[in-house]
């Protein structure tokens, strides 16, 4: 399934996660640092330190797939039910599973 | 093809010889481990043209060993998990942060595989006899022992640690029935006994403290409230003047719109004037204007966007104002919820990406909530100055409902 469209120009300045943003000063392009890596984040983003293209994908459990750039995998691991729930990141802040707004349920 | 029947039948079927051969290439796949860890590097020296059935078995047995769990890292320690794109190893506490529940401990690589996929959860409960009140990475025996070994972990040492983080705080224990950091059977120590009596003594004195004080909060806070009810009167009363002279407005994104779209346009369309009487054209007219009020919405300005969240009513609504985009025919091109979310502040990516979860996820709630989880203060009469600016009256006038 690519959920990605394949579009946009990216006018907003931001990935993310973004620690430090700055302007290039020979062209428009907008870069981040991720780490100790900059980043385009017109294509990527700042995941767990690393620099991940915007449509990566991971899994979430079995049979889940969600996109580390955009959300978070959250397993629920408490209590008998074992389950997944895919949150998604809250920008400009570090966002943490409790705190985010729910973007899918994964079944178990 | 699942981990398990690939496994399965590696051991129980009739294997044509080659297989044994074949075999550590086939769990590199299925782990992800690197030619030359110890899981896959001793087969490959083996003779593939001496291998029977037997052989099979007697490779395939250490190794499945070694495998178990199927997605567990063969880079990293237990307590650590395996970056792909970084190449390093990385600390599950450093990633995820203490377990939040007593008695938890990681899971082995914290649930991550060599991917960075999450195939396991990444805390898990204590083995029997072992505990862990204080959230340690691993449990150790209830009864206040050694701490147990790390896990099976260390076997391909450290060679490439991720960069260092700060240790996330731990999270509150989703469990209902946990109190923590209470456990009955921890006694009080003699130093909190003899301090009980002097803190009684204490807390008569500074009851009495605290009750003034709250005297006087509390007279000054009626005279805050009354000053500040009146310079609201007096702004009010000045953006009504105001209201009355008709400006062209400055924060419209979209072309040509301005405040006589509002009150005179005849077309359909988002834009057109709503057929709610004078007190709505002001209601439209208002937030043009100024962004400090919104004389007619005195109600919404103050009140936390939050609150839309739960009338699902007003939402529906707005949402069916604002989720759809142009189609191949053109139409309306902005004043979407891609627009909204660019006034918050929203990177178009993640504009993008919440679109492409449409039909089972709206972009606007998606955004509502985003906005509320990073700025709880956020306010009703923010989202309609918003609004307001995007030549959405339409959207206004539901938003009124809430006023």
């Amino acid at each position: 399934m690519q959920r990605w469209p394949q579009t946009q120009v990216y006018r907003a300045n931001l990935g993310p996660r973004l620690p430090h943003t700055v302007i290039s000063a020979q062209t428009p392009l907008l870069v981040s640092g991720c780490g100790d890596q900059i980043y385009n984040p017109m294509e990527q983003c700042c995941d767990d330190d690393t620099v991940l293209p915007l449509n990566r994908t991971k899994l979430c459990g079995p049979n889940c797939i969600f996109w580390p750039c955009f959300e978070l995998c959250c397993p629920e691991s408490f209590g008998p039910e074992k389950k997944y729930v895919v949150k998604l990141k809250v920008l400009g802040v570090n966002s943490r599973c409790p705190s985010s707004p729910i973007s899918g349920d994964c079944a178990r | 093809m699942g981990v398990d029947t690939h496994l399965q039948r590696g051991l129980g079927d009739p294997v044509p010889r080659h297989h044994c051969f074949l075999l550590p290439a086939f769990l590199e796949s299925v782990t992800g481990a690197v030619a030359g860890s110890p899981a896959v590097a001793a087969p490959q020296a083996a003779d593939p043209a001496r291998m029977g059935p037997l052989c099979l078995l007697l490779t395939a047995a250490p190794l499945l060993a070694q495998a178990a769990p199927p997605e567990a890292s063969q880079h990293c320690g237990g307590l650590e998990y395996w970056n792909p794109d970084n190449r390093c190893c990385g600390s599950c506490l450093q990633r995820f942060g203490p377990p939040p529940c007593p008695d938890y401990e990681f899971s082995e690589n914290c649930g991550l595989n060599n991917a960075g996929d999450h195939v396991s959860h990444p805390y898990k409960e204590c083995p029997f006899g072992q505990c862990n009140p204080d959230s340690a990475e691993l449990c150790r025996p209830c009864g206040g022992g050694a701490t147990a070994p790390a896990p099976a972990g260390s076997r391909s040492g450290t060679q490439w640690r991720c960069k260092e983080r700060p240790v996330p705080p731990k999270e509150p224990c989703p469990l209902k029935s946990w109190k923590p950091e209470v456990f009955s059977s921890q006694e009080p120590s003699p130093s909190a006994i003899s301090s009980l009596s002097w803190t009684s003594e204490h807390n008569v004195t500074r009851q009495a403290l605290q009750t003034s004080a709250q005297a006087v909060v509390l007279v000054l806070s009626v005279l805050v409230l009354l000053v500040t009810s009146a310079a609201i009167l007096l702004l009010a009363q000045q953006c009504r003047r105001q209201a009355k002279v008709l400006h062209p407005c400055p924060g419209l994104v979209c072309g040509d719109t301005n405040i006589h779209t509002f009150l005179h346009s005849s077309s359909p369309g988002p834009l057109e004037a709503p057929e709610a009487g004078d007190s709505w054209k002001e209601v439209a007219l208002v937030p043009l204007l100024g962004r400090v009020c919104l004389p007619e919405l005195p109600n919404l300005a103050s009140q936390p966007l939050s609150r839309l969240l739960d009338e699902l009513e007003v939402l529906e609504e707005l949402i069916v104002l604002l989720d759809p985009e142009p189609g191949p025919g053109g139409g309306m091109a902005c004043g979407t919820t891609r627009h909204l979310a660019a006034r918050y502040g929203v990177p178009a990516a993640w504009s993008t990406f919440v679109y492409s979860l449409r039909p089972s996820r709206s972009p606007l709630r998606a955004l509502i909530e985003m906005v509320v989880a990073r700025e709880p203060s956020a306010s009703l009469g923010q989202l309609g100055t918003h609004l307001a600016q995007l030549g959405r009256a339409d959207a206004l006038q539901v938003l009124s409902k809430l006023g």
